[in-house]
């Protein structure tokens, strides 16, 4: 017992440090090395020196992982696409196509969050790229405040369940199942909630028209424009997305295609417009692009290497391991278990960031889960929740990312509210909040449905 | 939650404030040397499907058009470079993602003391990082551990990326005199 109560220990420390405002990664980095040396201390079996002897190693191996590749290459995706004026494209296209509905700015927000958060892979930068977009336009059609930073906060959280999102490869590579698999299966979740939320805009202007007057007309030239912009950022969204979706690609040579195709693109727009700095990518654009892809893709490697060490400790501290014997033990309803799983993860997630949640409590959840469900070995007629280990694997991590990103409109923190804030610094925060609230509704009834209907995340995956 | 990309920061010498500069170009240079090798990550694999796709092409006629032999060796090894060169940069910027809901509203000596011990943790483990590592290229050169299929040397990879945990200890020293802006959000 003393090893599972250093490991609790453990994980108290974790969030403690990290409420103290140590940097996630070095909170789980610190408490993950002091607690095996604390564990070697109570079980001298459990030896420190050779422990500390895998880090001549270990970070390189860390890093140098083709697995890993995926993720520096889909957040430069993003950056060059926002940086190449695809997202302003997007946007610009599906509000023509949508200007003749009452509402119709707010549902091609919508719309191009789902598919800028396509290739962004980041609920972050699809907020904060989609508000430099759409705010502009919002407040030139006089569209209330609420409405608009509602939409674009809660459209922002798009980005972390439309395929390919960084989240689904590391929740993939947490539980050792199939990126392609997660992608496949977060598809129909995912549109589902663009759906949602147009249905929520919809209802929302129909009963009060004045938060979304009616646009003057597009001339002709305009239109024809706008939709020829956005044939090209749809063939090469839709490139990515299909070629995922049905296996052509594996996730890297994805996200490779889709670099070369972005910077191509946004190369020969630079060009054409004369070397315009702000139109398309130029040296200045890629040179701003992998910078931001260092400051993302270096804080992504190193908290997934802290997450490594700290899962390490927690395996050697035995914690999980007993978690899931009381699971298997204990009388308690798989369903509420599994509820109340999603309840801690909204919770958590007005404090802390998504990534972070995966990366420390999933290690946690997922062993009860796999107990609960009748074990490793468990086939889908006799298991507690009608699947198997690797369709359980499958289904909880949709629901887990869904409720992740509730957490990113969940006050106090909701940290997608801050980022429209930021943009929109003259807008109090209460209402942005009270025009999230319901996009807050509506994604807990797709958690109720999903819960309900496991087949909407494996139906994918089982035919493709 | 916070990932503050700008700070406030103490005046600084003169001598000292050119030599924060000066490291804080050199870690630019780094991360975008990081960035090429990355770009170069890029190329070999569209290069790779680019020939998969033609041999679905022309396979019904009897031809062959192979992909890039070992190219997933030179993905992981331009990827792993440039992942460690991106974690200075990182750390310059203050792009580690740190929970802001608490510390913002405490007296700004405590904030402090929070920013001055996370930073000395963070300058400890990067130069733990490239001491051990340093260990890990000896190792690597005396096993003669190379790719599975290039049978390229991994240690030479491995080099930069002491260089590189160098750099991220200077950064963190940099970051020192600098407290992030609380209500900032990037």
């Amino acid at each position: 017992m003393e090893r599972e109560l250093i490991g609790l220990f453990g994980l108290l420390t974790v969030f403690i440090l990290i409420i103290l405002r140590i940097p996630v990664a070095l909170a789980m980095l610190v408490t993950g090395v002091i607690g095996s040396w604390v564990i070697s201390l109570a079980s001298p079996f459990l030896k420190f020196g050779p422990y500390l002897l895998q880090f001549k190693t270990a970070l390189w191996n860390s890093v140098a992982n083709y697995d890993l590749t995926v993720i520096p290459l889909f957040i430069l995706m993003g950056l060059l696409a926002s940086e190449g004026g695809l997202s302003r494209d997007l946007f610009k296209g599906i509000s023509v196509l949508t200007r003749n509905i009452r509402g119709g700015v707010a549902m091609a927000t919508i719309g191009a969050c789902a598919g800028f958060g396509a290739v962004s892979g980041s609920s972050i930068a699809t907020a904060s790229t989609m508000s430099r977009v759409a705010l502009p336009e919002f407040k030139r059609f006089k569209y209330d405040e609420g409405l608009a930073t509602g939409v674009l906060a809660a459209g922002g959280t798009l980005g972390i369940l439309i395929p390919p999102s960084v989240a689904l490869v590391i929740y993939a590579i947490v539980v050792e199942g199939s990126i392609i698999e997660m992608f496949q299966a977060a598809i129909i979740p995912g549109l589902l909630a663009a759906l949602f939320f147009v249905a929520v805009v919809y209802l929302r202007v129909r009963k009060f028209p004045k938060l979304a007057p009616e646009l003057p007309q597009l001339d002709d030239a305009e239109r024809r424009e706008a939709l020829w912009r956005l044939i090209p950022v749809l063939s090469i969204f839709g490139a990515i997305i299909i070629g995922l979706g049905l296996g052509l690609f594996t996730p890297t040579p994805a996200a490779s295609v889709g670099v070369a195709l972005i910077l191509i693109y946004g190369v020969i727009i630079h060009l054409r417009s004369g070397r315009n700095p702000h139109i398309g990518i130029g040296v200045l654009g890629l040179k701003n692009a992998l910078l931001e892809t260092a400051k993302t893709a270096g804080m992504i490697y190193f908290i997934l290497f802290a997450a490594d060490i700290l899962k390490g400790f927690f395996a050697r501290s035995g914690l999980p391991m007993a978690l899931s014997e009381w699971a298997a033990t204990s009388l308690l309803e798989p369903y509420m278990i599994l509820i109340a799983m999603l309840i801690v993860l909204i919770i958590l997630g007005c404090f802390m960031e998504s990534l972070s949640m995966i990366l420390v409590m999933v290690p946690f959840f997922w062993p009860v889960l796999v107990e609960l469900n009748g074990g490793d070995y468990v086939t889908a007629s006799t298991a507690a929740f009608g699947m198997d280990v690797d369709e359980l694997k499958i289904w909880f991590g949709i629901l887990a990312l869904i409720v992740v990103e509730l957490g990113l409109i969940t006050p106090p923190v909701g940290i997608n509210v801050f980022v429209i804030k930021s943009f929109s610094p003259e807008t109090p925060i209460i209402k942005i909040f009270k025009g999230v609230m319901p996009f807050f509704t509506i994604e807990l009834l797709r958690v109720a449905i999903i819960l309900l209907v496991p087949a909407l995340c494996l139906f994918l995956p089982r035919i493709l | 939650m916070s990932a503050p990309n700008t700070s406030r920061s103490h005046d600084l010498g003169g001598g000292r404030g050119a030599l924060v500069a000066g490291f804080a170009k050199i870690i630019t240079y780094w991360a975008l040397l990081g960035g090429i090798a990355l770009m170069f990550a890029v190329l070999v694999t569209v290069i790779n499907a680019l020939g998969f796709s033609a041999n679905v092409l022309v396979r019904n006629f009897g031809l062959n058009v192979s992909g890039l032999p070992g190219y997933e060796d030179m993905v992981t090894l331009f990827v792993g470079f440039a992942a460690l060169a991106m974690m200075p940069y990182c750390q310059l910027k203050n792009g580690h993602i740190s929970v802001d809901v608490v510390m913002k509203s405490a007296p700004r000596t405590m904030q402090w003391i929070s920013h001055i011990v996370s930073s000395l943790l963070m300058a400890g483990v990067a130069l733990f990082f490239a001491y051990m590592l340093s260990q890990g290229v000896e190792q690597a050169r005396g096993d003669g551990t190379v790719t599975a299929v290039l049978g390229w040397p991994v240690w030479a990879f491995m080099l930069p990326g002491v260089m590189s945990c160098l750099l991220w200890f200077a950064a963190s020293l940099i970051q020192l005199g600098k407290l992030p802006q609380a209500a900032e959000v990037t």
